[in-house]
C-alpha cells in the first residue's frame, strides 16, 4: 500500500486530534502517515529538517490552521511558497475562520484551497474525507521533495 | 480791507488756538515724547498769534519791542519744534540735528541782539533784511525737511496713518509757503491783498494740521476704505480653515499689511504663538510674552500693538511710528480680534466634531474587532465539541438506553444552536465592517431570486412581489435584508397558509418605502420596537432547533438599512405584521419596477 505523508499544522489539541483521526479513518486504499506540528515555528522547522527534525521526511500535502502561536499560518504559507524547494507541497488552509480577507489571503500567498472547519455533526470527519477524496483521488499529488 | 485782513486773523487765531489746546490736552494725557514735540510746535503758532492782538501795531515802547523779540523767538522755535516732532518716528542724522540746533540758536540770539523791532515807520535796514532772510532760511530748511520726512514717514503705514501724516506734511509746506511770501511780498503790502492772502494760507494749513491730528471720523472711515477691504480679504480667508495655524496663516499676512508693519503673531490662550508672520522666532516670543503679560488689556509700545481675544491675543510689532498712531489701530485690531475668535471657535468646533467622530470610529471598529475574535474563537470548543460527540456516539451506540440517545441528541442541538448564534454575531459585526462600494440593485431581481429559493424549499406560502425600485446599496445585503424579513414572515406567521406581499410606496422625501407585509399573527404593539433588539425573540425557545432562529436576524435587518442611510420599523397589518424600510432619496436610482406575482 503507497504511503502518504500528511503535514497537520494545529495548535489546538483537540483539533489536532479530531483532524489526525478523521484523517487516519478515511479510506482511498492508501496508507496515511500523519504528523502533528503544534505551531507554525515547529511546522517550519520540520519542512526545513532543523533540530529533531533533522531527517524528517517532505510531507505530500499540507493542513494548515491559520491562528497558531509564534508564527502563524499565513506565515509559514509565505515561507513554503516562497522556498524554491518546498513550493511544491500543496497546502490546504483548515481554519475556523470565513472571513473574506482570510480567503482572500490566503490565495494570494499561493496557498492551494481554503477550507472553513465544519461546525456540524461528524463536521470534521465529514469535511477530511472529501478533502482527501479530493486530494488522493480527483486530483493528482505530485512526489514530495526529496 | 482792514476787516478782511483783521478777520483772517480771529480766524488764525480761532484755528491755531483750538489746535494748540487739543494738542496740549492729547500730550498731558498720553506724556509721549511726539505728542510733546508736537504741542510745542502748535502752541508756539499759537501763542504768536493769541499775543500779536495784545501787542498795538504802533507801540514805540522799549518793552513792546522786547515783547516783539520774543514772539519772533517763540516763531522761530516752531520749525525747529516741528522737526523734533518728525524726528521722533525717524531719527534724523546726529549732524542734521546739531545744525538745526544751531541754526535755530543763531537766529534767536540774532533776534534778541537786533536794535529794535517793530513800531510804526521802523527803518528797513540792512541788518533787519539780513536777519529777515536769515530766519527765512532757517524756517525754510526745516519746515521743508519736516515736510518731506512726514510725507515719507507715511509712506509704509496703514492708510489713516499715512494720510494723517501727508496731511500734516502738506500743511507744514502750505506754512512755509505763506510765510515765504510774506517776507517777499512787495513792502508797501500792508493796504494789499497779500496779507490776506498769506493769512488764508495759515488757516488752509491750520486746518490742515487739525485735520491730520484728531481726523474726524468720517474722514477716518473714507482713509480706512482700502483698509476695509483688506480686511474683507482676510475675512473670506477665514471662512474656508479649520486649523487655528491656518487661521493665522490666512489673517496674519493681511493684518501686516493693514498696519504697515514688521509682522504679527497670533498667541493662544496658553500663551504659545498659534501662528506668525514676518517675524523671526525670538521676535514671536517676545511679543507672545508681552502680550501674555498684559492679560485682558490691551497693550500700546513703541513698535508694538497687541488686543486680546477669547483665544488668545492678536500682537502687530510695527516699527517707531505705532504709539503715536495706535489708537485707530487698537479699535482696527479688535475688529480683526472678533473674526480671528469666530474663525478659531469654528475650528475648536470643527475639531471636537472630528476626534469625536474618530474616537466613534475607533470605539467602533475596536467593538467589531472584538467581537469578531470572539465569535471566531467561541467556534474552536465547538468544533471540538462536535467532532468528540460524533466519536462518542459511535463508540457506545447500541449500548445506550433511549434517554441517553435522547440526551446526547440534546447535547449536539444545543452545540448547533450555539454555533448559529456564534455566526449570526460574526454576521452582524460584518455588515459594520466590510465597507464595499454599493451598486446599483433591482429589488425586484432580488425578490424573485428569493421567491425561488422559497418555493425551491417547498414553503407553503403565497408571496406577491409589486412594483419595487433599484435602489444603491450591497446586493449582498440586499438579499440577506429580504431573504431575513420574507423568511421571518412565513416562519413566525403561525398559519400554513400565509400570504407575503413585498411592494413599495415613494416617500414624500423623494425615496421610498418598500413593505414586507404579511396575514400572521403579527407583532404585540409593545413588542414592535424590542424585535429588533440583538437575541431578541418572541418565541419561547422550546427546542434548540426550534424554527425561531436565534434572534438576531432583525437586528441584522435594521443594521444593513441603516447603514444605507434608512430606516425600518414595523407595524400593525390587521391582520398581520409589516416591515416597513424607507429607504431615503438619495439611495434610490428609480422608482418602482415591474410586477411579479408567485405561487
Amino acid at each position: 500500500m503507497r504511503a502518504v505523508r500528511v503535514l497537520v499544522a494545529e495548535d489546538n489539541e483537540d483539533h489536532l486530534f479530531l483532524t489526525t483521526r478523521a484523517l487516519q479513518d478515511t479510506n482511498h486504499g492508501l496508507r496515511l502517515e500523519v504528523q502533528g506540528v503544534r505551531d507554525g515555528e515547529e511546522a517550519l522547522d520540520f519542512l526545513h529538517r532543523r533540530g529533531d527534525y533533522h531527517d524528517a521526511p517532505r510531507p505530500h500535502l499540507m493542513l494548515l490552521d491559520l491562528k497558531m502561536p509564534k508564527v502563524n499560518g499565513l506565515e509559514v504559507l509565505d515561507d513554503i511558497k516562497n522556498d524554491p524547494e518546498l513550493r511544491s507541497i500543496p497546502v490546504v488552509v483548515l481554519t475556523s475562520s470565513d472571513r473574506p480577507e482570510d480567503i482572500a489571503e490566503t490565495y494570494r500567498r499561493g496557498g492551494n484551497s481554503y477550507v472553513t472547519k465544519p461546525v456540524t455533526p461528524n463536521g470534521i470527519r465529514d469535511g477530511l474525507q472529501e478533502i482527501t477524496d479530493y486530494w488522493m483521488q480527483v486530483a493528482a499529488l505530485p512526489e514530495p521533495p526529496a | 480791507m482792514e476787516a478782511a485782513q483783521l478777520a483772517v486773523r480771529i480766524a488764525q487765531l480761532v484755528f491755531f488756538g483750538a489746535l494748540a489746546l487739543v494738542s496740549v490736552r492729547r500730550w498731558r494725557k498720553d506724556r509721549e515724547e511726539a505728542a510733546m514735540w508736537w504741542a510745542a510746535t502748535v502752541g508756539s503758532l499759537g501763542l504768536v498769534i493769541a499775543a500779536s492782538f495784545l501787542i498795538p501795531p504802533d507801540a514805540e515802547t522799549e518793552l513792546a519791542s522786547w515783547a516783539r523779540k520774543l514772539l519772533v523767538a517763540v516763531l522761530l522755535l516752531f520749525p525747529y519744534a516741528l522737526m523734533r516732532y518728525g524726528s521722533c518716528f525717524v531719527r534724523p542724522s546726529v549732524v542734521l540735528r546739531r545744525l538745526a540746533q544751531a541754526a535755530t540758536g543763531v537766529v534767536v540770539v540774532w533776534t534778541f541782539l537786533l536794535p529794535r523791532l517793530g513800531g510804526e515807520d521802523a527803518p528797513q535796514t540792512t541788518a533787519l533784511k539780513v536777519f529777515t532772510f536769515a530766519v527765512l532760511i532757517q524756517w525754510t530748511a526745516l519746515s521743508m525737511i519736516t515736510t518731506v520726512r512726514l510725507w515719507r514717514i507715511g509712506q509704509h503705514q496703514a492708510s489713516v496713518a499715512k494720510r494723517r501724516m501727508r496731511t500734516m506734511s502738506v500743511g507744514a509746506a502750505l506754512l512755509n509757503a505763506a510765510l515765504a511770501i510774506a517776507v517777499f511780498s512787495p513792502s508797501d503790502a500792508e493796504d494789499t491783498w497779500w496779507p490776506v492772502f498769506t493769512g488764508m494760507l495759515a488757516i488752509v494749513s491750520a486746518l490742515c494740521f487739525f485735520v491730520g491730528f484728531v481726523p474726524p471720523r468720517w474722514l477716518r472711515m473714507l482713509w480706512r476704505a482700502p483698509d476695509v477691504d483688506r480686511l474683507r480679504h482676510a475675512e473670506l480667508g477665514l471662512m474656508t480653515v479649520v486649523e487655528p495655524k491656518q487661521i493665522g496663516d490666512a489673517l496674519l499676512p493681511h493684518m501686516t499689511a493693514l498696519f504697515g508693519a514688521q509682522g504679527s503673531v497670533m498667541v493662544g490662550r496658553d500663551g504659545e504663538p498659534l501662528a506668525s508672520a514676518g517675524l523671526l522666532d525670538t521676535e514671536v516670543r517676545a511679543a507672545s510674552a508681552i502680550a501674555t503679560q498684559a492679560g485682558n488689556e490691551p497693550v500700546i509700545q513703541v513698535g508694538l500693538l497687541s488686543v486680546p481675544m477669547r483665544h488668545g491675543w492678536l500682537v502687530v510689532r510695527g516699527n517707531s511710528l505705532s504709539p503715536f498712531f495706535g489708537r485707530d489701530e487698537v479699535d482696527l485690531l479688535m475688529g480683526l480680534a472678533l473674526f480671528a475668535d469666530l474663525a478659531l471657535d469654528r475650528a475648536a468646533l470643527f475639531t471636537l466634531e472630528r476626534v469625536a467622530r474618530e474616537e466613534a470610529e475607533r470605539a467602533n471598529t475596536e467593538l467589531e474587532t472584538f467581537v469578531y475574535s470572539v465569535s471566531h474563537d467561541l467556534k474552536n470548543p465547538l468544533v471540538s465539541l462536535l467532532g468528540f460527540l460524533d466519536y462518542l456516539s459511535e463508540e457506545i451506540e447500541g449500548s445506550l438506553s433511549e434517554e441517553g440517545t435522547f440526551f446526547l441528541q440534546r447535547i449536539s442541538a444545543a452545540s448547533l444552536y450555539m454555533q448559529a448564534l456564534i455566526q449570526d454575531l460574526l454576521e452582524l459585526s460584518r455588515i459594520g465592517r466590510a465597507q464595499t462600494e454599493p451598486t446599483d440593485v433591482a429589488l425586484d431581481d432580488i425578490l424573485h431570486e428569493i421567491v425561488e429559493d422559497t418555493r425551491g424549499r417547498g414553503l407553503s406560502a403565497t408571496i406577491t412581489v409589486d412594483r419595487l425600485p433599484v435602489v444603491s446599496m450591497n446586493p449582498l445585503r440586499a438579499r440577506q435584508l429580504f431573504t431575513n424579513l420574507v423568511a421571518n414572515a412565513i416562519t413566525h406567521s403561525g398559519r400554513p397558509d400565509v400570504t407575503v406581499t413585498v411592494d413599495a410606496i415613494p416617500a414624500p422625501d423623494g425615496g421610498m418605502v418598500v413593505s414586507v407585509s404579511d396575514n400572521g399573527k403579527g407583532i404585540p404593539a409593545g413588542y414592535r420596537e424590542k424585535v429588533f433588539g440583538v437575541f431578541e425573540r418572541l418565541e419561547r425557545q422550546d427546542s434548540a432547533t426550534s424554527p425561531s432562529g436565534t434572534g438576531i436576524g432583525l437586528a441584522v435587518c435594521r443594521k444593513i438599512v441603516e447603514q444605507c442611510g434608512g430606516h425600518i420599523d414595523v407595524s400593525d397589518n390587521r391582520p398581520g405584521a409589516r416591515f416597513s424600510i424607507r429607504f431615503p432619496a438619495a439611495v434610490v436610482r428609480s422608482g418602482a419596477q415591474s410586477v411579479e406575482v408567485a405561487r
